[in-house]
């Protein structure tokens, strides 16, 4: 086995982790207890992923969303999923202007064309399939079909929030598209209390606008990151070792059993109806690399996956019905399980 | 002994209506001889009446003496009006110390039943049996000594099978003793403290302990590879380099071999994850990788 060479980057990445590191200082420094959070959510950007977030209300996703917009710079959009929402309603407004005319106006979708960087949909799982199909297509192609004509958003990158307190009136995301998401993070409000306090008392938190702007705009060029996103897929390397390891954790998550994994109170021949995909497990060394990147390593090691593994993977393992209630925990309890059995290197 | 049956079916001149009432009376009596001072009798007696006739429980006979020669011990009575079967137990005791062979009769029994007003009676008659006397022998003898007589000889008791019992339960005994002992991990089954630094090290041992320059990439990756399994066997999961810390607060004995961890994690990524024999070489060397193997077992053996 020859010795790989890590000389000669076509890109130059050790300015853009400083760039990012100083995005993560940046966001932590207003949005606070938040730091896996803002991890992920760098990971995500830096390898150009769609974010499904999950939380309880009031725990600052979008205070986090608009402020890595404005930190990336392009637009930012946010629209509230509702069981009325129809597709046509993302794409164009019509009215009756002030002259009693008729008229038709770009939709938020389409409003700020190309430049749209962040398109948060809050309580995606409130809106019709109808909908949900439409944001499919614009997150595998970045494209919409409206007025007789392709739109591409070149650099969109979709944030969707599930609300999961209610169940009444919500539609729950189908595994495709869950399986689409790049990442499913999950947000809580923060546990320390120095912290909490801070955010009772301090009444910098209190208004939004006020905070995002108090912090510096456009501090990485949402227009070069594709281009970053690559060349850190590209130059992270993976080792046979590594690429194994990542195939038998694949293993041991559709076929606990048959790797000696055990759960208490789970029948673990029945519990995995399907584990993971292929896109997922691709999604999964994806982030490990742009994780790898942060770290300021150029080798992707078994902790890079370790990190990235149930927010990756979690949400993409589907259990057999009587299990599927617990899927969180479950998910969870299945990923440790995995990451603690199967061995690196 | 031979118990005679004597069966008497007695219709009781007691009046036309009475006759109808008691069915049949029915004694179990014993031998009629062969008796001698203080013996019991035992009488049964089944009476069988009309369903509905009750016993006069005063018509019983008490017990006590009966006669200045014939104790009635004990008398008891089952039956019930719905049945029509009643039995009689009688016990008496016959104390006539009697000179010669002779027969004495115990008086027989006049019972009386009811329903409602109307009664019937049933009579038992009497019953004769010989009582002889009892007569002291004059042993001869001159030494009072012969009056004693010899013990009797113990009986053999072939002792083979319970002898055989004794081994065939006693190696089940030992047997279920030594399962029991597996499956609870007594004594001699229970495991010493598992040492996998110790068993790394002679692995380590056996894979680079040979020669000490220019070891090929496979071996040494077998040696890292013995540490890495013993790594996780002490830390009980699979331990990252992320995780030598969190490894190092849990067993504090290891703690001053923390670059030591640090080093093998560095070159074990080297190998294993950059594909790079010689950087991992060089960051440790095979005999540093052989001493940090031997360092560790040594901890392990002093911190137990």
């Amino acid at each position: 086995m020859s010795a790989v060479s890590f000389n000669t980057p076509s890109f130059d990445l050790s300015s853009w982790r400083d760039a990012a590191k100083a995005l993560q200082h940046q966001i932590g420094s207003i949005i606070l207890g938040q730091e896996r959070a803002i991890e992920f959510i760098t990971i995500a950007i830096f390898a150009r992923g769609h974010v499904l977030l999950e939380g309880d209300v009031g725990t600052g996703k979008t205070t986090l969303l608009r402020a890595f917009s404005h930190a990336i710079g392009g637009a930012f959009e946010r629209i509230e999923g509702t069981s009325d929402l129809m597709p046509s309603d993302l794409i164009y407004n019509s009215y009756l202007n002030a002259q009693g005319q008729p008229r038709v106006d770009p939709g938020p979708l389409l409003r700020h064309g190309e430049t749209l960087s962040i398109f948060f949909f809050n309580e995606i799982n409130r809106a019709r399939p109808q909908v949900h199909a439409m944001l499919l297509r614009l997150m595998a192609e970045r494209s919409l079909f409206a007025f007789d004509r392709d739109y591409s958003f070149p650099f969109v990158q979709v944030f969707a929030d599930r609300n999961r307190v209610e169940r009444e009136e919500t539609f729950e995301l189908p595994a495709a598209a869950r399986d689409r998401f790049f990442m499913e993070v999950h947000i809580e409000a923060p546990e320390d209390p120095e912290i909490r306090r801070q955010l009772i008392f301090d009444t910098r938190f209190h208004d939004t606008d006020r905070l995002i702007e108090s912090t510096r705009a456009a501090t990485v060029d949402y227009r070069l990151l594709d281009d970053v996103a690559r060349a850190i897929q590209d130059q992270v390397y993976t080792s046979p070792t590594l690429q194994h390891y990542v195939v038998t954790l694949w293993d041991a998550l559709t076929r606990p059993a048959d790797h000696g994994i055990e759960i208490e109170n789970v029948d673990m021949e029945r519990l995995v109806q399907g584990g993971g995909s292929p896109r997922g497990l691709a999604f999964l060394v994806k982030a490990a690399r742009v994780r790898a990147f942060l770290q300021g390593r150029d080798i992707l090691l078994p902790e890079d996956i370790r990190e990235v593994f149930f927010e990756t993977v979690g949400h993409r393992v589907f259990f057999d019905p009587i299990y599927e209630m617990r899927q969180e925990n479950l998910s969870r309890a299945l990923c440790r399980a995995v990451l603690a059995t199967v061995p690196a290197p | 002994m031979p118990v005679l049956r004597l069966l008497l079916v007695a219709f009781i001149l007691c009046g036309a209506t009475a006759k109808a009432q008691i069915l049949s009376i029915e004694r179990q009596a014993p031998r009629p001889f062969g008796y001698f001072l203080g013996d019991l009798l035992n009488f049964d007696i089944t009476i069988t009446a009309e369903k509905g006739w009750d016993l006069q429980r005063a018509s019983l006979p008490r017990p006590g003496p009966i006669t200045y020669w014939l104790d009635l011990r004990r008398l008891s009575v089952e039956g019930s009006p719905a049945s029509g079967k009643w039995r009689l137990h009688l016990t008496y005791q016959n104390f006539y110390d009697t000179l010669d062979t002779r027969q004495l009769t115990v008086p027989g029994l006049t019972l009386t039943f009811h329903s409602g007003a109307a009664l019937a009676q049933a009579q038992v008659p009497p019953w004769g049996f010989n009582v002889s006397p009892l007569r002291e022998v004059q042993p001869a003898f001159n030494d009072p000594q012969d009056l004693l007589r010899p013990d009797t000889p113990p009986p053999h008791i072939d002792q083979r099978n319970d002898r055989l019992g004794v081994i065939i339960s006693g190696v089940l005994a030992l047997l279920s003793l030594t399962g029991l002992a597996f499956e609870r991990g007594w004594w001699p089954f229970h495991h010493r403290p598992s040492r996998p630094f110790s068993q790394a090290a002679r692995l380590v041992h056996r894979h680079i302990g040979h020669d000490d320059n220019s070891i090929p990439g496979d071996r040494f990756r077998n040696a890292l590879l013995a540490m890495h399994r013993a790594i996780d066997m002490k830390a009980g999961r699979r331990l990252f380099s992320e995780d030598i810390a969190s490894f190092l607060v849990q067993h504090p004995a290891y703690k001053k071999e923390a670059e030591s961890f640090a080093r093998f994690f560095a070159s074990s990524h080297r190998a294993f994850f950059a594909s790079d024999e010689r950087g991992a070489q060089t960051i440790l060397p095979p005999d540093s990788l052989l001493a940090f193997s031997r360092q560790l077992a040594t901890i392990e053996r002093a911190a137990e």
